[in-house]
């Protein structure tokens, strides 16, 4: 019978590490990990579609990464346009397979902000059914991966701003009515802090916490016209590179220093698209913006997250398709490359 | 003229529809009607329609899925009171008409 090396040419050797440049199709044993790996060919990232939600909806909160992603709230219109009170109190978490319904929100609720994971998050602001506590709302939660808890509300209501951070150190920054307002969460408290040098609605952001966060593009309130500036945040705002397209109401992903911006729209969008269409362009960050593979659907206003600018998540939003408002989860991940062999 | 996109009806079913490696391989476009457009004349696009179990349609076929959907939301939006096409969603407009490319 042949042996392994006669077919192939090489062993499968036992390294302690990974090799450093392997060869496509090349197998070895990893000794630390006690795995037995290949190497696909170089890595490259796209996007794939994922488990679609139970139903269509815009304007979620949004937070985690895609194996623990959760969305809160929304706006689940029976008919275009959207009518003020159709909102979702719904809870749903992402495992990166399947959306599971977690509990609900204390009220209906739709352009909320949220930062953390399934399993703990702190979600803010919004506008709230007129069943619940007000219009504009500066409400705060936190969720524990089971229930929702009330906590300190924000400095103002505020609506349609971004998110980054965790459960115990987030931050609010940009959305409406204070486009420039930038709001921080220790665990304990929101205090305000320097306003945005350019904020907007519908700013996308991310970050690992209150005081590492980025802001990318929105929308100035009057006229109402898209922008591509970055901002980083380290307890003080700092502009950084300019994204390739301006954008308002894109998701994003990741760190200050490997994030991921996906979808939105562009106002006045570049003829012949109507400034009502929603865009797929995607661009990934490392210290400079660099444009990658599209989404499969375009979509804005949605709910988006990720860790890194190899691993986000987009969910709904609305679409370039009728019935306009999507039910669709996309994931970014990384294809090819260094992969684990299992067994069952 | 030699054609550039091919159709095919499918409904995404969500996880494993659409896999990253085809996603890096093929331009999607998803149209109303559960109609999709890749490119024509491309094994990777052929084996996705096979995969997804895509019915083929010819491009005037799919531009009559397409034209239904949005005729049906667009008659949709006449029908609602002018208070109801007020922008209570930023770009809330009436669904606009779409070309298919050969």
């Amino acid at each position: 019978m042949a042996t392994y090396k006669e077919i192939n040419g090489q062993k499968v050797q036992s390294l302690s590490s990974d090799p450093p440049a392997p060869y496509t199709g090349q197998i070895w044993y990893n000794s630390t990990s006690n795995s037995l790996k290949y190497f696909a060919g170089t890595a490259s990232v796209a996007w794939a579609t994922g488990a679609n939600i139970p139903s269509r909806r815009i304007y979620m909160g949004g937070c985690g990464p895609t194996t623990s992603a959760l969305i809160v709230g929304g706006s689940n219109p029976s008919a275009t346009p959207i009518s003020p009170n159709e909102k979702y109190r719904e809870t749903l978490a992402y495992n990166g397979t399947a959306w599971t319904a977690q509990a609900n929100y204390p009220f209906y609720i739709d352009r909320i902000g949220a930062a953390g994971d399934s399993t703990a998050a702190i979600a803010f602001g919004g506008v709230a059914d007129p069943s619940g506590p007000g219009d504009i709302v500066a409400n705060s939660y936190n969720f524990n991966g089971s229930s929702w808890t009330s906590k300190p509300a924000l400095t103002a209501g505020q609506y349609k701003m971004a998110a980054a951070g965790t459960a115990t150190s987030a931050l609010s920054f940009g959305g409406e009515p204070d486009v420039d307002r930038t709001d921080s969460w220790n665990g304990s408290s929101w205090t305000n802090q320097a306003n945005m040098p350019r904020g907007g609605k519908n700013v996308s952001g991310t970050g690992p916490s209150n005081t590492a966060a980025l802001a990318m593009g929105g929308q100035d309130p009057s006229p109402e016209n898209s922008f591509n500036t970055t901002l980083s945040w380290n307890g003080s705002w700092t502009a950084g590179p300019n994204m390739n397209v301006a954008r308002e109401g894109a998701g994003a992903g990741g760190t200050t220093t490997s994030a991921l911006i996906f979808g939105g729209r562009t106002v006045p969008s570049p003829a012949p698209s109507p400034s009502s269409t929603s865009i797929t362009t995607t661009e990934s960050y490392n210290g400079s913006w660099t444009n990658v593979n599209a989404l499969v659907t375009a979509a804005r206003f949605g709910a988006g997250g990720g860790a890194s600018n190899t691993s986000a998540f987009q969910v709904g939003g609305r679409i370039n398709v009728s019935p306009d408002y999507g039910q669709q989860t996309q994931e970014w991940g990384t294809i090819n490359g260094t992969r684990t062999i299992t067994t069952s | 003229m030699a054609k550039t996109n091919q159709y095919c009806v499918a409904e995404n079913w969500g996880k494993g529809f659409i896999d990253h490696n085809e996603s890096s391989k093929i331009n999607f476009s998803g149209l109303p009607g559960n109609v999709w457009q890749v490119p024509a004349h491309n094994k990777d696009a052929n084996l996705w329609i096979n995969k997804v179990l895509g019915v083929p349609k010819t491009r005037d076929e799919a531009q009559a899925i397409v034209d239904a959907e949005v005729n049906a939301a667009q008659a949709a939006w006449d029908a609602l009171p002018d208070a109801g096409k007020a922008p209570a969603v930023e770009g809330n407009t009436r669904p606009a008409d779409i070309t298919l490319e050969e």
